[in-house]
């Protein structure tokens, strides 16, 4: 018990409370439901804090809660271990969690599914704490299947929908691919190790040899592309949209896709000595540049966040891949708010237009809704990277970090990523808050700012998104403690003219698309009607046709063609042989049974048989 | 004296008993083939007693001999009901028992 056990147990409390009053369907409990995550968040934020500054003097929690699996020489707890990245993370987990709570207020209103609601997001915050507190490996896979299993229950919170269904047990199993690597790698690492804690595998590491050290860093790896949404099992991630709103932030700001990179930065021993922070580094890229790509076609506004959020963590896994691991999670850090932020604007948007996402149909609506226009272009710049927002600092930190440590290939695209990023965030800003009305009559009567129980989270976000950046030295140094930054020095001139790049690239990607979708100078169909252009454009649009390929790969080829073959199998093969033996025994039976004759004599005879073939038998052997 | 005339004795009476229980269809006489079963086995005890000059085999024949009787009383009682029951003692009348 201790401290962290309250920090991770306070939203299960929730959980239940909320659960028990929607389960049982207790009316009373009903309004209140958002009265137990708001109290059990908020305790659970202020004792982070607490951890947090006891952290930050020198100390490192290790607390066990109970002991969990004892067998053999398997023994693990569930416990607490806070260093300096873990309670950064409790942090960053706790408020946005607590900012989602408030919003949900607003947002969720007259939902049916209120108290269910906040019984989920209790349950996933859980999971979460769970997951960055975790002592060992196997409380590190609680963690990671059970925000696995909150995020399907978030994801399908609208049942009834088809889609939403749909995209619920699509995440569910694409997170199933990567986390049955993820738990092989755990078995990896007990058959190597002989131990699931984090401190006894990592103090071994320097004895277990490199190559059987890149297996283990594969297969985690595996389990991390799937729970972040890496290529190639990306797709989950867009369809995940089709969740209420405040989800969607929480999955991409703090709970869920953070899962990934935070199990890599806290096994940063085991990467370290493989050979595998390649490979992590290219997927980061092929995502951050691949995502943004589709980020720049979608018209969903939601979805246009869930790439930038693909992309986004792309960067991180390009830091991830190049070493700076701190870098990555100052990435993480910041990111979190200003993508929490621009989620939770869109909400707002949503809300007012009653449900319309399609940027097609909205415009101008900085002069219905100031505070959340103004929150969210704080939010998007701070995405973009604009100096001195909180994205500039984190973004243009990860970029360095891929020049400086050699990769100049990523260093092109995670530059060109930047201006892609300001690209489509400025289209995204300019089609939904400034130009011409697009939306109806109906729409205009409805819109009106949402209520502040939504807005001040927003303004709170936006703090942060504008500050945090402000923090990377203190933020540095405070997670150096217990995960090192390879990087290589650049010289000071150097660094300078690679942030100009970067900064003077975002720029550009905002002005080119004022000119688009602002000023209007050039008409977005140019490009997109070009005929040479055109049919890049419809592979982009069409997501590289993922969905599609892996339509035909696994669900009609694997599942029909696999399927019927395996059909057939069962049908003909091995219900063939079962139906075949009782055949020969029914039938045997029909013939021997003319055998009993009923003749007390026969039963005689058939006595002296047995009795004569045992004698030859004893007599041959 | 030799043994062995009375084993060839059991053995034949044995095969008699034996075939006599497969042919006979006549339910007493299918149980007087079974005694001359069980009396063969009687001989034989007394044989083997002879043989390793140990009483306790031609002992074991009398107690034999008065289960037997009992037996037979039993044997014969069934038989009587039987009889009773269908009018006939032919085993061929009693085959419900069969598929």
């Amino acid at each position: 018990m201790g401290i962290t056990f309250w920090i991770a147990s306070l939203p299960l409390f929730s959980f239940l409370l909320a659960g028990f009053g929607s389960l049982f369907n207790v009316p009373s409990f009903k309004k209140r439901s958002h009265y137990f995550g708001l109290i059990a968040v908020g305790i659970s934020l202020i004792l982070s804090f607490k951890v947090l500054l006891s952290v930050l003097g020198g100390e490192v929690l290790r607390e066990t809660w109970f002991n969990w699996v004892v067998s053999g020489a398997l023994s693990a707890n569930f416990g607490g271990f806070v260093d300096s990245l873990t309670a950064v993370m409790l942090v960053v987990v706790n408020f946005i969690s607590f900012l989602v709570h408030l919003y949900s207020i607003g947002y969720m209103e007259g939902d049916p599914g209120y108290d269910r609601f906040f019984a989920y997001l209790g349950l996933f915050t859980f999971s979460m704490l769970t997951l960055v507190l975790s002592p060992n490996f196997l409380q590190l896979f609680f963690g990671w299947e059970a925000v696995g299993l909150s995020s399907y229950l978030l994801i399908g919170f609208w049942y009834k929908r088809k889609r939403a269904a749909d995209a619920a047990i699509k995440a569910f199993l694409m997170n199933r691919v990567g986390d049955f690597l993820f738990i092989l790698g755990i078995v990896a690492v007990f058959w190597l190790f002989g131990s699931l804690d984090f401190d006894g595998v990592f103090s071994q590491v320097s004895k277990v040899p490199g190559k059987d050290l890149s297996i283990i860093a594969l297969l985690l790896l595996g389990g991390a592309v799937g729970k972040s949404a890496q290529f190639p099992l990306h797709t989950w991630l867009a369809d995940a949209m089709e969740g209420p709103t405040p989800i969607s932030a929480l999955i991409h700001a703090a709970t869920m896709v953070a899962a990934g990179v935070f199990m890599i930065a806290r096994c940063w021993p085991i990467y370290d000595g493989s050979s595998v922070l390649p490979v992590v580094g290219v997927i980061g890229v092929i995502t951050a540049f691949g995502a943004a790509t589709i980020g720049l076609t979608q018209f969903d506004i939601k979805r246009i966040l869930a790439y930038s959020t693909l992309s986004q963590l792309g960067y991180m896994f390009a830091a991830l891949g190049s070493g700076a691991y701190v870098f990555a999670m100052f990435h993480l850090f910041t990111h979190a708010f200003f993508k929490a932020l621009l989620f939770l604007g869109s909400g707002s948007v949503i809300h007012a237009l009653e449900g319309e996402q399609d940027i097609r149909k909205m415009g101008g609506l900085y002069k219905y809704m100031k505070i959340t226009t103004i929150t969210f272009v704080i939010g998007a710049l701070a995405l973009v990277g604009i100096p001195p927002l909180a994205g500039f600092f984190s973004k243009d930190k990860i970029i360095m970090a891929s020049f400086s440590n050699g990769h100049k290939l990523w260093w092109l695209f995670l530059t060109l990523g930047a201006l892609l990023t300001a690209l489509y965030m400025g289209r995204l800003i300019f089609m939904v808050f400034f130009g011409e009305e697009r939306f109806g009559e109906r729409e205009r009567r409805h819109l009106h700012e949402s209520p502040p129980v939504m807005t001040i989270p927003l303004i709170v976000l936006a703090v942060p998104s504008v500050l945090a950046g402000f923090l990377e030295g203190w933020f540095t140094d405070f997670l150096k403690r217990s995960v090192p930054n390879h990087l290589l020095e650049l010289p000071h001139g150097l660094e300078l003219t690679l942030a100009l790049i970067t900064v003077s690239l975002a720029l550009l990607g905002l002005v080119i698309s004022s000119l688009f979708y602002l000023w209007k100078k050039i008409s977005p169909q140019i490009i997109t009607e070009n005929p040479l252009i055109r049919p890049l454009y419809l592979v982009v649009y069409n997501k590289y046709y993922f969905d599609e390929i892996y339509y035909f790969l696994f669900v009609k080829g694997v599942g029909f063609t696999f399927g019927r073959l395996l059909s057939f199998i069962d049908k003909y093969v091995i219900d063939g042989i079962v139906n075949a033996l009782a055949y020969i025994t029914k039938f045997t039976g029909e013939f021997l049974r003319f055998s009993q004759t009923g003749l007390v004599n026969a039963y005689v005879l058939y006595f002296l048989f047995g009795v004569l073939i045992i004698v030859a038998i004893i007599w041959l052997v | 004296m030799s043994v062995y005339p009375l084993f060839i004795l059991s053995a034949f009476l044995f095969s008699l008993g034996f075939f006599g229980v497969i042919l006979r269809r006549n339910l007493i006489s299918l149980f007087f083939s079974l005694e001359l079963i069980l009396n063969s086995a009687n001989v034989l005890l007394v044989g083997f007693s002879k043989l390793h000059g140990n009483p306790f085999g031609e002992l074991f024949v009398f107690f034999v001999l008065a289960v037997a009787a009992a037996e037979a009383a039993v044997g014969l009682a069934i038989v009587v009901s039987l009889y009773r029951f269908k009018k006939s003692v032919n085993s061929e009348d009693y085959t419900f028992l069969r598929w």
